[in-house]
């Protein structure tokens, strides 16, 4: 997810609205425990495409119901503070 | 409403399991730190026991490394009800190889051996070499 999201960062979601272009954290589908962070790609009636920055990473389809919520606030480090 | 929940870990990479796993990987790595530890003892110059040290960490973390991917990859919570010890035996195993990793002796080596044999037998009561391996081709 670089640049907008580097290993390690702390970030605060919140389950708010999303749409095409927000980054939000989502269920793993094959692994539910696990939870992933990536930007919404597209949005269809029950799923959800969602996509890594870097193309090498491949896309990820869920359904709406896994999705967490919406990644709001990067906070650490403190000096990539930012609104996402 | 707005609450605070726990902090979690949030992967921006979906890994995508191939579903090979043997527990030979990591014994193949813990037999190098043995044998080099016997090279090391057995040898007088510096610059090979050196070369022994540094060869033998790396095979260390490769050992760790492929004992990590089994716990976290292979077994299941079924798996865990059947072995309940597992969990304390991969984390025995994890600081056997760090130990390993440390110090030139062989009774540490042969330990990691023998915990390594454990999580090999929990490997084949789960049917691992059936399931998570490939048959082998005939030969021509």
């Amino acid at each position: 997810m670089e640049p907008a999201l580097r290993h390690g960062d702390r970030l605060i979601h919140a389950g708010v609205a999303y749409r095409t272009g927000d980054i939000v954290v989502a269920r793993d589908p094959r692994d539910p425990d696990r939870w992933v962070v990536k930007r919404v790609a597209s949005l269809d009636p029950g799923r959800v495409s969602l996509a890594s920055d870097l193309e090498a990473h491949e896309t990820l389809v869920v359904s709406p119901d896994a999705i967490v919520g919406r990644a709001l606030l990067r906070y650490r480090p403190l000096r990539r503070f930012a609104l996402l | 409403m707005f609450g605070l929940g726990d902090p979690r870990v949030a992967y921006a990479h979906c890994d995508i399991p191939c579903g090979i796993y043997d527990p030979a990987q990591a014994r193949i790595e813990a037999e190098s730190c043995y044998k080099i530890i016997e090279k090391y003892q057995a040898s007088t110059d510096d610059v090979f026991r050196q070369r022994c040290v540094k060869i033998k960490e790396e095979r260390a973390e490769l050992t760790k490394h492929h004992l990590d991917v089994l716990w976290h990859d292979y077994f299941k919570p079924e798996h865990l009800e059947k072995f309940p010890k597992l969990h304390d035996t991969f984390w025995k195993a994890a600081k056997q190889a760090s130990k390993v990793k440390q110090t030139v002796e062989l009774a540490d080596a042969k330990k990691l051996l023998e915990l390594i044999d454990e999580i090999d037998a929990a490997w084949r009561a789960t049917d691992g070499p059936k399931n998570t391996r490939l048959a082998k081709t005939a030969s021509a």
